[in-house]
């Protein structure tokens, strides 16, 4: 049981999907909150598609200095059809980019939970 | 500008929201009205809003939203043959206010959709933080 | 994996015989020593799996965020398991050690 419980792959990889959805959750606050704002162009935050390509290319302790540096990204979405007045946040798909959103959180926060009382479990047994 | 919290970002949608919704109301119970404070027919209110941002090198961030203004429309009123009215010009017709009222319950709908989306949007931030917290215990 | 409660810890073979386990229980069945060694390799496949399913769901592959939680949970229940049995090894070698001869 010599797995460093922390600073592993899968610790760091949920810790930065954490990061991810905070920075996407504030980026959908906006669009919700400029829904009617003339010539608005929505915010994206992408991370998932970085961090497979990432994952699936290197193993190891590649893997964990990738996943390391691996920021999520926020981005203009200019390419999304827009309305007249040059606005293209859709409510709806925001509403549900929120939902996913939290649902990612709350996991990779549930994840991180269990695997800290793991860790919690191995340090004390050591007494 | 510092950075902005998630929470304050919906917070300025839903004030915006909330003061687009008060004009419309004001609109609608207006459509009538041909006698204002300023003499003349009763105009149309628009509110005007503006995007926030966040000053980040470059990459201006998305912050909130603000209401730039809140002015009258200043298209023609409507012109409505009615001999009858009180305020009829001597061809018999009356200067009516530049409010459509279907526009403005469609307005209406939207502007609580979208304060209602600004809501759910605060709840979710509160949700994503007591998670957060909840991680401390054990 | 099924985790047998800890309680049962106390129908393994005796402390005495801990360091002929490997050749005392040969011919009666699983020895101490291979129960162990199973337990250790089942907690590392269960946190494989759980890995697993914890990359999939941060790359957006997962659908079902129930399994992973379940993964994790099984592979934390098997890890305190092969904990408990280790603690109770060692408290059973520090009585003995402490055994007048």
């Amino acid at each position: 049981m010599s797995r460093d419980l922390f600073n592993d792959v899968t610790s760091t990889t949920l810790r930065k999907t954490l990061d991810a959805t905070v920075l996407r959750q504030k980026a959908i606050a906006s669009n919700i909150a400029n829904v009617e704002t003339p010539g608005y162009k929505r915010a994206a935050v992408s991370f998932e598609g970085e961090l497979k390509r990432v994952l699936d290319r290197s193993r190891g302790p590649q893997a964990l200095d990738a996943v390391k540096s691996l920021q999520p990204i926020r981005q203009t979405d200019t390419q999304s059809p827009a309305r007249p007045d040059g606005n293209n946040v859709n409510i709806d798909a925001e509403i549900a980019d929120l939902n996913k959103t939290v649902l990612l959180n709350r996991a990779a926060t549930t994840l991180l939970q269990i695997r800290g009382n793991m860790m919690k479990s191995a340090v004390e047994a050591k007494r | 500008m510092s950075s902005f919290s998630s929470f304050d970002i919906s917070a300025s949608g839903v004030f915006a929201q909330r003061t687009r919704m008060d004009a419309i109301a004001n609109n609608i119970a207006n459509a009538e009205s041909t006698r204002t404070s300023e003499g003349g027919p009763y105009r149309r209110q628009t509110v005007t809003f503006r995007a926030v941002y966040e000053n980040s090198l470059g990459n201006p961030a998305p912050g909130g939203v603000r209401v730039e203004s809140v002015t009258t429309d200043p298209s023609d009123f409507r012109l409505v043959h009615d001999p009858s009215h009180p305020d009829a010009d001597a061809n018999g017709y009356v200067k009516m206010p530049n409010v459509n009222i279907v526009e403005e319950m469609v307005d209406m709908i939207s502007a609580t959709r979208a304060y209602e989306a600004n809501i759910t949007a605060m709840n979710a931030t509160k949700s994503m933080i007591n998670a957060a917290l909840d991680m401390g215990k054990a | 994996m099924r985790v047998s409660p800890i309680t049962s810890i106390t129908e393994l073979t005796p402390a005495a015989s801990i360091t002929k386990a490997g050749e005392a229980t040969k011919g009666s069945g699983v020895s101490f020593t291979e129960t162990v060694k199973k337990a250790i390799a089942s907690v590392n496949e269960l946190q494989s799996d759980a890995d697993e399913m914890a990359r999939k769901l941060a790359t957006g592959e997962l659908e079902d965020v129930h399994q992973a939680v379940l993964a994790m949970n099984k592979a934390k229940l098997a890890f305190d398991f092969t904990l408990a049995v280790r603690t109770k090894v060692l408290e059973a070698y520090q009585e003995i050690m402490r055994m007048q001869v």
